[in-house]
This record gives structure tokens, sequence and C-alpha cells, in this order.
């Protein structure tokens, strides 16, 4: 078989999986509905602080107060799109729905890209309503759209996907759906730690330090630098909404570099994952 | 069609299958028959590529697997057991999906004509979890048969069906053999398959114990007859004349018949009714018992493993 005709066959698989998983996300489920809700409901709590600020002083000292509303709304559909990909593989190897798949004409690389792509998707779905929200709260405040709200809507596209790509290779690595949310959230939930306990401690004078907590800040240094930084998503994030509040265009580019690299890494090793420890439950 | 050449898979130092070779022609329906964790599908797996073989390789069509991975799993229809539907689907959404997987031409059409023959195009519209076990299974065939597939593989087709079902599946089976359709059965309901099959493989322990005509199969593992002889009035004499014939194994009572085990190296009916009426015995009847598949099969699995092992 030539590459074209391969290639041909794999865009159909992709197409075909990626159809029916928009379908089951939007039409049968509530989660994605849900997530949007929840976002939503927070980002309208910041945004009223901000409103209640300007009411009792007058005024906001802010530049962009539409991006930090944005920047958790993001936060937030991206952690429920990684933790609907930590489930996706091992839904269907659960189910052994994936076995099925299999009889047919698809190899591994397209499956895992297809659900790839549908969950960006659905992100951009998701990024949608968000717009449309942003819009009618512009509207309604004459909090005014800067071109850093648009950057920032860009880039969380690629945060998205450093994400669901985590979320992807954990699932991977397992084949019940109980071990993918363990795993999931306690993976998540250690790097979010190790981040905040890094934050925390490298915002401490030293002086103000005992001896043990400036080893364990050593450490923890050392760890973030060489570890965590690269491999958890969220510190992607991070970085990313420092490029766009500092406005340097070079880190931008580099956030958005480093987040397709991340991503693809991830895809390329939940696909070697899968075709290593096989489909079958 | 379908040919391994030494198919082994090893789990953690298990050995499910090995050195397996197979070899199903076109257009015939071969039975692959074993207990349960006799390696089938296992196999069934490995030919489809989705398990790798530890040693071995599959060709499919004549062609290795890999070599034309997408265009011969196009050419490749399988049921299983279970069917492991997306239940949130209903079975036209089920079907249609399928169909633009295999970019089946004409969809709309071959959907209907399926769901038309599985009887179940009244309840197209209803969610695959409402389906009974039955319904889904022939929910599963339909996908099976949507793109017209040159190979059938079908892992346990009957297991768990009531015998209406059987009947429509078994039917279903002779329906695609008329159409040229090469057909692989693996099942442990062996008086079932013996119905439908060309030909048979017994495998056992991951071991291909014995592939041939289901005929010469039979004739095989069938080294032993029973004959049932009514008798007037059974004595002693007469077991024990009857006991002392070379070809006779055992000769057991049961209320007024004599069950003779005989060796099926040729036919004694006439030794046994000449010593019988030599020792004044009236025969009032007598039926020789030949061992089903089933009967044999379960001698072969459990009771007498050499008798194939030996060839």
């Amino acid at each position: 078989m030539n590459i074209k005709e391969r290639v041909s066959h794999q865009i159909n698989a992709v197409r075909v999986i990626t159809k029916r998983e928009l379908k089951s996300t939007f039409i049968y489920g509530i989660g994605v509905y849900l997530a949007i809700f929840i976002s939503l409901l927070i980002s309208s709590f910041i945004l009223k602080n901000y409103l209640d600020g300007i009411k009792d002083k007058g005024m906001l000292m802010m530049t962009d107060p539409l991006n930090y509303p944005l920047y958790i709304t993001a936060l937030i559909s991206s952690f429920y799109l990684a933790l609907m990909s930590s489930l996706s593989i091992s839904r269907e190897k659960d189910h052994r729905t994936i076995e099925v798949l299999f009889y047919g004409p698809i190899d591994h690389a397209s499956f895992v890209i297809a659900k790839y792509i549908n969950d960006i998707l659905v992100y951009l779905i998701m990024t949608l309503f968000f717009l449309a929200y942003f819009f009618l709260i512009s509207f309604l405040t004459n909090f005014t759209f800067s071109f850093s709200f648009v950057k920032l809507i860009i880039l969380s596209i690629f945060l998205a996907s450093c994400m669901i790509s985590f979320g992807l290779f954990l699932s991977s690595l397992t084949t019940r759906i109980r071990s993918s949310i363990i795993l999931f959230l306690s993976i998540t939930l250690g790097f979010f730690a190790i981040q905040m306990l890094y934050g925390i401690l490298s915002n401490t004078k030293p002086e103000l330090l005992s001896t043990p907590f400036l080893y364990l800040r050593n450490i923890i240094e050392v760890f973030y630098r060489w570890c965590i930084q690269w491999i958890s998503p969220f510190s992607y994030f991070d970085r990313g909404l420092k490029a766009v509040s500092l406005g340097i265009y070079k880190e931008y580019g580099i956030s958005i570099g480093s987040s397709l690299l991340y991503s693809a890494l991830m895809i390329i090793f939940s696909i070697l994952i899968l075709k290593k420890k096989g489909i079958v439950k | 069609m379908i040919r391994t050449k030494g198919l082994t898979k090893c789990f953690n130092g298990f050995t499910a299958v090995k050195d397996l070779n197979l070899n199903v022609r076109k257009g015939e329906i071969y039975g692959f028959l074993g207990p349960n964790g006799a390696g089938k599908t296992t196999t069934i797996l490995m030919l489809l590529g989705i398990l790798r073989p530890t040693k071995g390789e599959v060709y499919l069509f004549e062609k290795s697997l890999y070599e034309d991975y997408f265009n011969i799993k196009r050419r490749i229809g399988v049921v299983s057991e279970k069917q492991y539907l997306y239940e949130e689907m209903t079975a036209w959404e089920y079907l249609d999906f399928f169909s633009d997987f295999y970019q089946v031409k004409n969809s709309k059409k071959r959907i209907e004509e399926l769901l038309e023959w599985a009887g179940l195009y009244g309840v197209k519209d209803k969610k695959l979890k409402q389906f009974s076990r039955g319904m889904q299974q022939k929910v599963g065939i339909a996908r099976a048969l949507l793109h017209n597939p040159e190979i059938l593989i079908l892992d346990e087709p009957i297991s768990g069906l009531d015998p209406m079902g059987i009947k429509e599946v078994r039917d279903m089976i002779e329906e695609q053999k008329q159409l040229g359709k090469t057909i692989f059965i693996s099942s442990h309901l062996l008086s079932e398959v013996e119905k439908i099959c060309d030909r048979v493989g017994i495998v056992n322990k991951g071991v291909l114990l014995a592939e041939d005509k289901m005929e010469n199969l039979k004739m095989r593992l069938s080294r032993e007859m029973e004959i049932e002889i009514e008798l007037k009035k059974i004595t002693s004499e007469i077991i024990k004349a009857l006991s002392s014939l070379d070809f006779v194994n055992k000769v057991t009572q049961e209320k007024n018949l004599l069950v003779v085990r005989v060796k099926t190296d040729k036919d004694h009916r006439d030794e046994i009714v000449s010593t019988v009426s030599s020792h004044k015995g009236v025969i009032l009847g007598l039926k020789m018992r030949e061992m089903s598949l089933e009967e044999a099969f379960v001698t072969i699995t459990h009771r007498n493993v050499s008798l194939l092992a030996g060839g």
C-alpha cells in the first residue's frame, strides 16, 4: 500500500471517529455544558468583584480586566477536557468498544489523533460560548477587548492542546476508567501542589525560612526547573499567561512553540504506548 | 484465504497459542473448536492484528496483514461473542457510523437491507442499551456484514443465544457461504458447529490437535463405537462370550440392553450376532451408536489428548 492510500484511510478513520465523538459530547453528554457553566460562573464572580470594586472606589486599576476571567475560564475548561481525554482511551478499552473499531480499517495513530482532534474541536466550540459571554460582558460593563485578550484566547488553544494531549497520554497507560481518574487526579494534584509550594517558597525571603525549609526550597526548585516545568501542562499555562501579561512577543512565540512540541510529544508517546500495551483489556 | 505459520503467543511466560499452522480455504466454513481458554480468541485477535504474535506469521488473502493493513481489514467482517456496542447510539446511528468507517457505498440502502434482514427495522431508532442480548448480537452481525466482507470471522457467535437465535445465526452463516464467503467460526458449542462446518480444527491449551474434514475427524476420533443389543433374555454366558471377543473393549448391561464397546477398525455386527445366537440369545434389536463430535471432543480435551496428539 502506498503512503497516499494509507494516509487517506487514516484520514477517513480520524474523520469518522471525531464525528462520532463530537456527537457523543454535545448530544448525548451534559459534562461539556456543565464545564462551560462552571467556567462562566467563576468568571462572573471575578467580574462581579471588579464591578463591586469600581462601585466602591469609583475606578479599577487594571489594564485588561477580561484577561484574568478568560484565563480562569480556559484553565477550568482545559482541566475538564484533560480529564475527559484521560478517560477517552481507557473508557474504550474498559468497554471493549476499541476492539470492535480495530476489527476494521484503523490503526493506533488514527485512533489517538481522532481523540485529540475531537477534544481540540470541543475546546474551540467551548471558546465560541466564552467569546459570546465576554462580548456580552463587554457590552454590559464597558470592559474593552484588548489585543492581549485576543492573544490570550489564541494562546489558550495551544495550552488546551497541552492539557488534552497530557490527558491522552495518561489514558494510554491505563485500561480501566477508575484507574484513569485516580491517575489523572493524583498526578495533576501532585503537579499543582509542587507548583504552589514552589511559588510560595520562592517568593518568601530566605531570611524568613529555617534551614530545613531552605533545603526543601532548593530541592523543589531543582525538581521544578528540571522536571515539572517541562512535564506539567499547567506550567505551560503559567508561562503563556506571563508572556501575554508582559507583552513579550518572543516569549509568546516560545510559549506557542513549546506547547505544540509538548502536545506532539505526548501524542507520539500515547500512540507508542497504545501500540506497545495493546488495546485488549 | 487465512493462513498462519508457526503462530505463537506468550503472556508473561504462559503460552496461550503454540506454533499454530492454520489453512482456511476460499469459500469454506472452518470450525475452530476448543474449550474455554483453549486459545481461540487469542488466535482471532492475532489474525486481526489486534494482538502481536510472539512468533509466527499471519497471511490473509495470501498477504501478510501488515503488507496491506487497511485494505485487508476492509475485506474482513468480525462478530464477537459480546458485541461491545456504543450503547448510547440507536441501531441506525451505530450502523451508519460503521458504514462511514468502512466507506460503504449506498450506505442508507445497505443499512435498511440489513436492518430488515435482522428484523430490527422497526426498532432502528431505539437506543442499543435497550436491546436484548439476541438483538444486540444481530446488530453486531449486521455491522460485520455492512461492507460485504470476503472473510467472516465469528468468535463464539451462538454462545448465549436462545434456540431461535441460534437458528438465525446458522441460517446467516449458510447464506453467506452461498455467497462465496469464507467463514471462520470459533466455538465450544460443538454440536452446532458440526452441522455447518466443512472442516474443523480442534485446539486445546493453545495447540492444534487436529484439522480435517468433519467425517475424517469423527472417524479418527471415534476409535471406539457402542453397539446396543436388545435381547429377550440376557445371560451371563452371552456377556462372557461377547467380552472374550478380541475387538470388544467392554460389555455393560442396562436393563434388557447390552452395550458393547467395540473397536472401529471394521464392522463387527455379524460376529456379535453370531456370538449371541450361538449362546441361544434372541436379538430383538441392534443399534450402532456413533460418538458425536461433541462426545469425541470431550474425549480429546479432557480424557484422551494423546489420541490426536499422536495423529
